[in-house]
């Protein structure tokens, strides 16, 4: 028997990589937003640290009155993981969510800490909030000083004025642009502290009698765009057709560079990183051109791409885009999958077809790690039981680190009506490995899925009805091809003839042969649907869902779909007292074991309850809510497969603004959770969570934040009945300060956590913009551990806006 | 890696050639602006002379704004609060902001001025004062004159404080009322009188454009009667 050192490294490496523990992230820095408003659209940002290891982030949430977690796989880029949460998912008060990093050997961490060994498939009870605010508007944050909304004025007089002085510091003043009917006058306005003058008639632009528009763009820190204002005016006068004149039409945009440079310092060692990036965006007329490159150290061969291309056009019946894409289809079919190829849409209305076509996976070649005689075979799978082995030949076998296959994914959906009202659409999607295209790997898959939906919107969209289903079809391991006649007759002689009709039917668009998913169409198993109906009257916005999904249902296109379930879900949200006080109702039952696989049924029953009060004038706000999750199969508790525990968890949140010397918001947070699992496991969980934060803003440019964090945690220790303690304190003090006001900032962050986990976290930045488009970030982190190495990062962005 | 700082370093230094940043350069806060200038309007900065109003002119704290005969100044604050300026009327404008919250003063020296203050956040103010009164506004119309001995405040809508500097008595002046601040410490309250109102009124809308619009109409009899009609565009 030989054995090589590097094989016994890689054979730990993989023990590792089978062996996935559930741990608690001291790599994820930052979640942002931590609230959103309901009904939009919000874009999640992570940060994080030794992101450099790290192959996957997944943002696992469940909205307000759901049981069942969805999975949003986050775009990682840099140290910096962003998604979008989908407008459905954002329902008042708040949005439960934890985190889960893959790294490259397969090892997962969670945030919050879980008791779970795999929290995809099993999530924590301890996780947090995103709350989703239901009370009164917000103030906007462009004042329009000139001319008034609507107002009629006379070219000569017209005086384009716009105040900024509500923005906050994560908005940079002088990057806001103004255009005046779509054309950019921001290089002739004149910038004075937060008010920004632009006079028409002083730059020789003339403005005909009709409807005109000035909009105001706002950037954030980082260049992206943090909202836009527009107001409409009218010149008086007969407004004439306009003809488009030579040059009236102007080609305008926005563009930016970044440039980082990161050194990371983990354990004993340290790395370097470098990253530069390129957005563009440009509009002419209709036309709308975007383009987005990435670039990173980071990119090897044998990871999936870290490098991102994109650059797409635009008109308003037709989009495409090449490079790096996260194609928009049915959820059940084609969700957050990136795709590098094309992805096009047209959109007339009456008709439209949508389609993507690329890669959704990089081949990454295997490797043979060792080979020993065939007598050593037994010994060396006791030894590592975890490892990947295969015979060469008669006499000699071997161990692999198999690798991926590339893959590559084909979509189309044509669909009829705009959507507005109505829509119906049917959906393709097609998905395999290409055998072909590494040497070391195993079980080659491929996948298809036929779809249809349809939306409905009536009165006025106070009632929507939506609905979609879904059939696929999977081989989870196509290398031996597909049935041939002589096999089938050897191993089905009782249903040759229908096998084969049902292969010459499938072949075209999948291999068929014994590992094909549905082995039978009697039961659906590898089918789901979707059902839902939302009704807005009388102050009460109501939403039934039923769904149903097989227990072989699979999409490579839809990756983390729960299987296996069917069942109802009913969320109500009253409108009382004028809109100071939110009641959010909510009931569901889902069970499992669709095809009567299981020994038993599992019954899932959840209610929520949550109240919300937004008194006028300023009190402070409060939002106090229940929830009860119960799981049973009706087996006897005594019995190994027994299911039966509930979770009962209250929470209490409320925040305050109040002025004593400066602008404070102070904000409470209590919530506690009981698990009781009658079952033999007897995994119960206890966990209470206190915070309390207040930020404050001073008359000097000065703002600081100081919390501290509370986290009282009973978990299972595997032995039946058995806990450990897991409590812990973290402090937290941050301060920013701006001596020059759009030019200069400094901040600092202390964070100690002490108790059964012991951390401190100091982060030191300065931002300089040199000049309105150049700016330098500096950052540097020192994390000091215990019981292992310190940590430390730093690292330097530059950015160039033009 | 080092080549990487220095090329960033060589671009801020290129950046910075090319426009030098002032690390210490304090921006006056600026208040508002001029949105209307009608005929003769001088606009002063702080610490500096009198010189020739321009239409669309920013105001920082400390600016003094002069109207002289027949004309008339409208000044925007940044929170969109409204004063005109009347004829023959003086004023400072000051005003400090930070981290949203946005506090002014308008200093009456002489003349008077209609203003349309918006409502304010419950930690800002706005406030008038002259060498006899001081009147707090949170959200309202209304008129605020001054002369050597008298200071006269109508309100047209909601309600504003108003307080005689030299005995601290504050009254609160509703909508339809005006109050009277005297030199020698006395403040009191009466209805307003329709002069008062049409006074109130006007202020507020001078600067308006006003048009007229003449028709000549014929009656049975063959007579003519003129028919005026004002109106505001």
């Amino acid at each position: 028997m030989i054995f090589l050192r590097p094989v016994v490294s890689g054979i730990l490496l993989l023990c590792l990589a089978a062996a996935v523990s559930a741990q608690v992230s001291t790599r994820v820095v930052r979640v942002t937003p931590a609230e959103a408003p309901p009904g939009a659209p919000v874009r999640i940002t992570v940060e994080l640290q030794q992101a450099a290891s790290i192959e996957r982030v997944l943002f696992l949430y469940r909205p307000f009155g759901t049981s069942l977690y969805r999975t949003l796989v986050l775009e990682l880029l840099g140290n910096r993981a962003t998604g979008l949460l989908p407008a459905d998912a954002l329902i008042p008060p708040a949005l439960e969510y934890y985190i889960v990093l893959r790294d490259r050997s397969g090892s997962l961490e969670t945030y919050p800490q879980t008791e779970s060994a795999n929290p995809i498939a099993t999530p924590p009870q301890n996780t947090r909030r995103l709350q989703v605010m239901s009370g009164p508007a917000r103030t906007p944050l462009v004042v329009f000083l000139s001319p008034e909304p609507s107002a009629i004025v006379a070219p000569e007089d017209v005086l384009v004025s716009v105040s900024l002085y509500r923005t906050d510091s994560t908005i940079v003043r002088r990057s806001t642009k103004v255009l005046v009917d779509q054309t950019d006058v921001t290089t002739s306005a004149v910038f004075s502290d937060d008010i920004i003058v632009f006079i028409p008639s002083n730059t020789g632009m003339t403005l005909s009698p009709g409807k005109h528009t000035v909009t105001v763009k706002l950037f954030d820190r980082n260049g992206s765009p943090a909202g836009s204002s527009s107001i409409f005016f009218t010149v008086p006068g007969e407004a004439r057709p306009r003809l488009p004149e030579s040059g009236e039409r102007r080609f305008t945009y926005d563009a930016s560079f970044m440039a980082e440079t990161r050194h990371e310092e983990v354990g004993s060692a340290g790395e370097w990183y470098n990253r530069a990036g390129l957005q563009f965006r440009g509009n002419y007329g209709d036309l709308r051109v975007t383009s987005n490159l990435f670039a990173t150290s980071e990119e090897k061969s044998y990871r999936q791409p870290q490098n991102r291309y994109y650059i797409g056009g635009e008109l308003p019946w037709i989009k495409v885009g090449l490079g790096d894409t996260y194609p928009d289809f049915p959820s059940l079919i084609l969700s957050g999958v990136r795709v590098r190829g094309i992805n096009s849409s047209l959109r007339l209305g009456y008709i439209n077809v949508d389609v993507a076509y690329g890669s959704t996976l990089r081949a990454v070649d295997g490797a043979e790690l060792a080979r020993f005689p065939i007598d050593s075979l037994s010994r060396a799978q006791q030894l590592y039981p975890y490892a990947s082995y295969a015979q060469i030949n008669p006499t000699t076998w071997g161990i692999y680190d198999y690798g991926t296959y590339s893959r590559s994914l084909f979509a189309l959906r044509p669909s009829f009506g705009s959507g507005e009202t109505w829509q119906f659409g049917l959906s393709w999607l097609s998905s395999g490995d290409d055998m072909g295209s590494i040497r070391y790997g195993i079980r080659p898959q491929e996948n298809i899925v036929l779809g249809a939906d349809f939306i409905a919107k009536l009165d006025d969209d106070r009632v929507q009805i939506n609905g979609q289903a879904a059939f696929s079809a999977y081989n989870n391991d196509i290398s031996s091809g597909t049935f041939t006649d002589a096999y089938i007759d050897s191993v089905y002689p009782n249903d040759a003839l229908k096998i084969k009709n049902v292969r010459d039917i499938l072949s075209p668009f999948i291999t068929v042969n014994d590992n094909l998913r549905p082995l039978s169409l009697s039961k659906p198993a590898t089918a789901a649907g979707e059902l839902g109906v939302a009704l807005n009257y009388f102050d009460n916005a109501f939403r039934f869902t039923y769904l149903y999904r097989g227990n072989d249902y699979n999409s490579f296109g839809q990756t983390f779909l729960r299987t296996d379930i069917k069942g109802f879900n009913v969320v109500d949200r009253v409108r009382l007292l004028q809109s100071q006080l939110f009641a959010n109702l909510g009931f569901e039952r889902l069970q499992d074991n669709t095809a009567n696989t299981k020994v038993a049924t599992t019954t899932f029953t959840n209610l929520n309850v949550a109240l919300s009060y937004y008194p006028i004038p300023k009190i402070p706000n409060v939002t106090i809510g229940y929830s009860r999750y119960n799981n049973d199969n009706g087996l006897l508790t005594d019995t190994l497969s027994a299911i039966n525990d509930v979770t009962n968890r209250v929470y209490l949140q409320s925040s305050y603004d109040f002025e004593a010397g400066a602008r404070h918001t102070a904000m409470f947070t209590i919530s506690a959770s009981k698990r009781e699992d009658s079952s033999p496991r007897r995994l119960n969980v206890d966990n209470v969570m206190t915070s309390l934060g207040i930020g404050t803003r001073y008359r000097i440019p000065l703002q600081t934040d100081f919390s501290v964090a509370l986290n009282l945690n009973d978990l299972p220790t595997g032995a039946p009945g058995a806990t450990r303690r897991f409590n812990y304190t973290t402090l937290m003090a941050h301060a920013r300060y701006t001596p020059v006001r759009d030019i200069l900032s400094v901040m600092a962050t202390i964070s100690p956590s002490f108790g059964d986990f012991e951390r401190t976290t100091f982060d030191l930045g300065a931002e300089w913009f040199v000049t309105p488009p150049m700016s330098f970030l500096f950052q540097f982190s020192y994390f000091k551990n215990v019981g292992v190495p310190n940590e430390d990062f730093v690292s330097l962005r530059y950015r160039y806006a033009f | 890696m080092k080549h990487f700082f220095l090329g960033m370093f060589c671009a801020a230094t290129i950046g910075g050639w090319c426009s030098p940043p002032d690390l210490f350069a304090q921006t006056q806060q600026t208040v508002g602006l001029l949105s209307k200038v009608i005929l003769d309007v001088s606009h002063r900065e702080n610490g500096k002379s009198w010189a020739k109003a321009q239409r669309g002119e920013t105001l920082g704290s400390g600016d003094g704004v002069m109207t002289g005969d027949r004309s008339t100044a409208i000044i925007k604050f940044k929170d969109n609060t409204l004063l005109r300026l009347r004829e023959r009327s003086r004023v400072t404008v000051t005003g400090t902001s930070a981290s949203g919250v946005f506090t002014k003063a308008v200093n009456m020296e002489s003349g008077a001025i209609g203003f349309d203050v918006k409502k304010q956040e419950a930690n800002e103010e706005f406030r008038f004062t002259s060498p006899t009164s001081v009147a707090s506004v949170r959200g309202t119309g209304g008129r605020f004159a001054i002369s050597d001995s008298t200071d006269t405040l109508t309100v047209v809508e909601h309600v504003v404080n108003f307080m005689n500097k030299r005995t601290s008595r504050s009254l609160n002046v509703g909508a339809g009322f005006t109050g009277t601040s005297h030199r020698n410490g006395q403040i009191e309250i009466h209805a307003s009188t329709p002069a008062e109102k049409r006074a109130a009124e006007e202020a507020m809308k001078a600067g308006d454009l006003q048009k007229q619009l003449r028709m000549q109409l014929r009656n049975r009899k063959g007579g003519t009667q003129d028919l005026i009609l004002d109106f505001k565009e």
